[in-house]
């Protein structure tokens, strides 16, 4: 029988561990004709397999690309360590998953941008598909990389490595870009034509188009478009009807187990809640919902189609979406008996949460969880997270009453104002929870409470209230976190509270690059050449070659991460427009300092900006 | 009712390890809608028992997986309906019914069958020894006795390989010629056989490749890198086991002086 060409040989896949990995063949891949295709484009997840594998935005995207028929749409993902390896050693040239073709034969290199420890993951694909690292490097027969999804809201840390970026949502522009991309080709332009066109789409960004000059303090002087035809702002697209546009009927299933090894159903976009911490909260402002009759068909079809025994509910807020009841109800009635789990993650704890959550999790087995992100309530008001004690504590007990008798608790340290005192009140808090359980009857009670406690170190992020906020220092981080430690075990239920918290060194490599600037990429290009690769997992982070590399090209942490901005400094993200406007993000600010509250979306509207986009919740009672 | 498949694993698919198959096979019941059984209780999941795992990088036209449905059903119309919802790489090539749990109380599962395997060895492309592989296997199966090491649970131990080796043939360019007949086992390989079960194997320019049969199970479970590699280092044709691609032909069930293949045996 004749077998399909692998662009690596036998021996290779059966020395690197899960080859199946590399060799594409996956459920529902689209494999098409690569070299007949008009359009080429490869989508990269830059970390391993099955990771990238469970992100839903590359599989939305996927799908719409390769709806078109002039269009192959391919993915590749970072290959592992082990491989890494072999392909230096025998110059192979990272292929693409469906065409097992090198991805430098692709017209575009899409790459998602899910957190800021994948950007020496980018150096690695572009290294390993033999792309100059550079744009400015890049001759016209290179592949034109291009960045979108959370990071590209503050894309100048990686700025001089893309071609473009893609701001915002992308169902809206990408049909325009490939027509766009195909004109130019006819005519016979340049890759330089392509740009000068492409950055007057809304919502493309092309770095090299803009000059950056700073002040002697290392501040931003003036950021500003170099030639006419680029725009000074860059307004993020936004997709307004969500029930009528783009979503996979047939979504990839992975051969070995991805880490989100079932169907995602995204319910909305956005959330109500203003967080003030939270990125996704104001980036993906104002809050859309799909409707009930569209997400019970792509749920049928995606399942039917997937053969996947699981299906997940996506959103920032699931209980904010208005037919919630509706959908999950509907869930249970059509799959229960036909063996189809249901997961919903990001539910508030209330009686329809639990008789849900009865329904269809073995309930001694499971855990509620609740994020209260801080101990105390000065601090919950200062980050605006509209949950009360009361609130956590009744949620709590009605889950006790249930039968559950295991809870997981979210919190952060060294939100802006912080005391020692509000990191104490985590253990408090915890220590109320566990309390709360014993509270019940003795014959109402399953055995021992379990509560854990875990935290990450609050790290400030670009358009939102606390952008301009210091982040707290490595000792500050460090002492807080001692003092939470021994507050726990000094409660009277210290035996019932499991105490888990996150990396100090990621949180802080992770700042720098979240409010960065353009300079940086230098230290990304050469933390990557001293063998900095796959930084999100901390068997593989190097911390002291980081340092060193921010030591000897110069970079003060502390200029990016402790250091209060003021609210006239120029952010090297000022030139995107996400709606939500800076005077609604000062105003935020000040609330913040003041522990003052201010309602979600549906109970008063706080003119954040997001109105400017015409729909979702800004309009919702106007209908 | 109880149902016993037998599917071929071949070309990409040879990457995916049999925990992975098993993932690929429930979700594959899932999108044909097979009226699939389930355990009881809160977690309950689809009732699945796989002969002998493949190991990886091996193809085969040989696989087997017990299965339990919930209603009756032709079993030509499983065969047709899961090739419908299969992708490249795995095929089902038959059905057949096994006895019920009710009458067949000992339950005999795929797995507790096996008795023996038999393999077809290939040699890739691109190799100067290549004429030289069957004189020297010839060779090699004329000993009186053939001692190999053996990795168990405990560390590595010497057997006596001839003793577990049954049948080996000659199938180079498509012709087959004895090479090696164990007189306490009954032959098993034919011609029709040997083409049967190559169809979904990998083709070489060169056509070198031979068939062994070895013992397989719980008792002794002889796997083809084993003997591959033995005869490699006896043999001075430097070549590694690398250099072959291996192909599960069927596998048999039953003392090995009377073996039926496994979708005889009910």
């Amino acid at each position: 029988m004749k077998e399909t060409k692998l662009a690596l040989s036998d021996d290779i896949l059966m020395s690197v561990e899960k080859p199946a990995r590399y060799i594409g063949s996956e459920i529902n891949a689209v494999n098409k004709d690569v070299f007949s295709a008009d359009v080429r484009f490869c989508m990269c997840f830059p970390d391993v397999y099955e990771v990238g594998m469970s992100h839903l935005g590359i599989q939305i995207l996927y799908d719409l690309f390769n709806q078109r028929e002039d269009t192959c749409c391919d993915r590749v993902y970072s290959p592992w360590p082990d491989l890494d390896k072999i392909m230096r050693e025998k110059n192979i040239p990272l292929f693409a998953l469906e065409s097992q073709q090198p991805v430098k034969i692709f017209d575009f290199l899409g790459i998602t941008l899910q957190y800021e420890m994948c950007y020496t993951n980018i150096l690695q694909i572009l290294d390993l598909s033999q792309i100059p690292i550079y744009a400015k490097d890049r001759a016209d027969d290179d592949p034109l990389v291009i960045g979108g999804g959370p990071c590209s809201y503050n894309p100048e840390p990686i700025a001089d490595f893309f071609d473009l970026f893609y701001l915002g949502e992308g169902e809206t522009r990408y049909y325009e870009l490939i027509e766009l991309f195909k004109e130019n080709r006819k005519n016979g332009g340049s890759r330089m034509d392509f740009l000068k066109m492409a950055c007057r789409i809304p919502g493309i960004y092309v770095p090299a188009f803009y000059d950056c000059v700073y002040n002697e303090d290392g501040t931003i002087k003036s950021f500003s478009p170099i030639y006419n035809f680029a725009p000074a702002k860059i307004k993020k697209e936004v997709e307004m009807n969500l029930s009528e546009t783009f979503y996979p009927e047939k979504p990839l299933v992975a051969l070995t187990q991805a880490i989100q090894d079932r169907v995602v159903l995204e319910i909305q976009r956005g959330c109500i809640r203003g967080c003030r911490f939270c990125q996704a909260g104001m980036i993906y402002r104002p809050i859309r919902e799909r409707s009930v009759e569209f997400l019970k068909d792509k749920a049928k079809k995606m399942l039917d189609s997937s053969g996947q025994d699981e299906i997940t509910l996506s959103s920032l807020s699931s209980s904010d979406y208005s037919a919630l009841h509706e959908l999950v109800y509907w869930l249970i009635d059509e799959y229960k008996d036909k063996h189809i789990n249901i997961a919903l993650p990001s539910l508030r704890i209330d009686a329809f949460a639990l008789d849900v959550m009865s329904k269809i999790q073995d309930v001694a087995k499971s855990s509620v969880t609740f994020a209260p992100e801080a101990g105390s309530q000065r601090m919950r008001d200062v980050i605006n997270k509209g949950l009360t004690k009361e609130d956590i504590l009744n949620g709590a007990s009605l889950a006790f009453k249930g039968g559950w008798n295991k809870v997981k608790l979210y919190f952060m340290l060294g939100l802006p104002t912080e005391t020692d005192e509000d990191a104490e009140a985590i253990a408090e808090l915890s220590n109320d929870i566990a309390a709360a359980y014993y509270l019940l009857p003795k014959e109402e009670r399953h055995g021992k409470v379990s509560v854990v406690t875990s935290t990450s170190f609050f790290i400030p992020k670009p358009f939102t209230p606390f952008q301009w906020t210091a982040m707290a220092d490595k000792e500050t981080f460090n002492a807080r976190q001692q003092k939470l430690s021994a507050a726990l075990k000094k409660t009277l239920n210290a035996k019932s509270i499991k105490y888990i918290w996150h990396d100090l060194e990621t949180s802080e490599l992770e700042g720098v690059f979240a409010r960065g600037d353009r300079r940086l990429s230098r230290a990304v290009y050469e933390a990557y050449k001293r063998g900095c690769i796959f930084d999100s997992w901390n068997e593989f982070f190097k911390y002291d070659v980081w340092k060193t590399v921010l030591d000897e090209l110069g970079f003060d942490i502390g200029f990016y991460n402790t250091r209060e901005r003021s609210f006239d400094e120029i952010l090297p993200w000022d030139f995107i427009d996400v709606g939500v406007s800076k005077s609604f993000l000062m105003r935020e600010y000040e609330n913040a300092k003041k522990a003052t509250v201010t309602p979600n979306c549906r109970q008063k509207c706080s003119g954040c900006g997001a109105a400017t986009f015409g729909g979702g919740v800004c309009y919702e009672s106007k209908n | 009712m109880r149902a016993r498949i037998k599917f071929a694993k071949y070309d990409t698919m040879r990457f995916i390890g049999h925990l992975d198959v098993m993932r690929y096979f429930q979700k594959l019941f899932n999108r044909a809608n097979l009226p699939i059984k389930y355990t009881e209780g809160f977690h309950p999941h689809q009732i699945l028992s796989f002969a002998q795992p493949l190991g990886l990088g091996i193809t085969s036209d040989g696989e087997y997986l017990d299965i339990e449905l919930t209603t009756e059903m032709e079993c030509g119309k499983i065969v047709s309906l899961l090739n419908r919802f299969t992708t490249r790489g795995i095929e089902i090539l038959d059905a057949v019914r096994l006895e019920d749990r009710e009458t067949n109380r000992k339950l005999q599962t795929a797995m507790s069958l096996i008795s023996r395997s038999v393999y077809l060895i290939l040699l890739k492309d691109g190799f100067e020894a290549c004429r030289n592989v069957i004189p020297a296997l010839n060779a090699f199966m004329s000993q009186k006795e053939i001692k190999a090491l053996k990795k168990t649970k405990k560390g590595e131990k010497e057997i006596c390989l001839s003793d577990y080796i049954y049948e080996v043939w000659d199938y180079s360019h498509g012709g087959f010629k004895p090479i090696y007949w164990n007189p306490s086992a009954v032959s098993v390989v034919t011609k029709g056989l040997a083409d049967r079960s190559s169809l979904h194997a990998p083709d070489f320019e060169n056509g070198i490749k031979f068939i062994v049969s070895l013992s397989a199970g719980s008792e002794t479970n002889i796997n083809p890198e084993l003997f591959l590699e033995t005869f490699l280092n006896a043999s001075s044709l430097s070549l590694n086991a690398s250099d072959f691609r291996i192909h599960r032909m069927e596998l048999y069930g039953g003392e090995p002086d009377r073996s039926v293949s496994l979708c005889q045996i009910l």
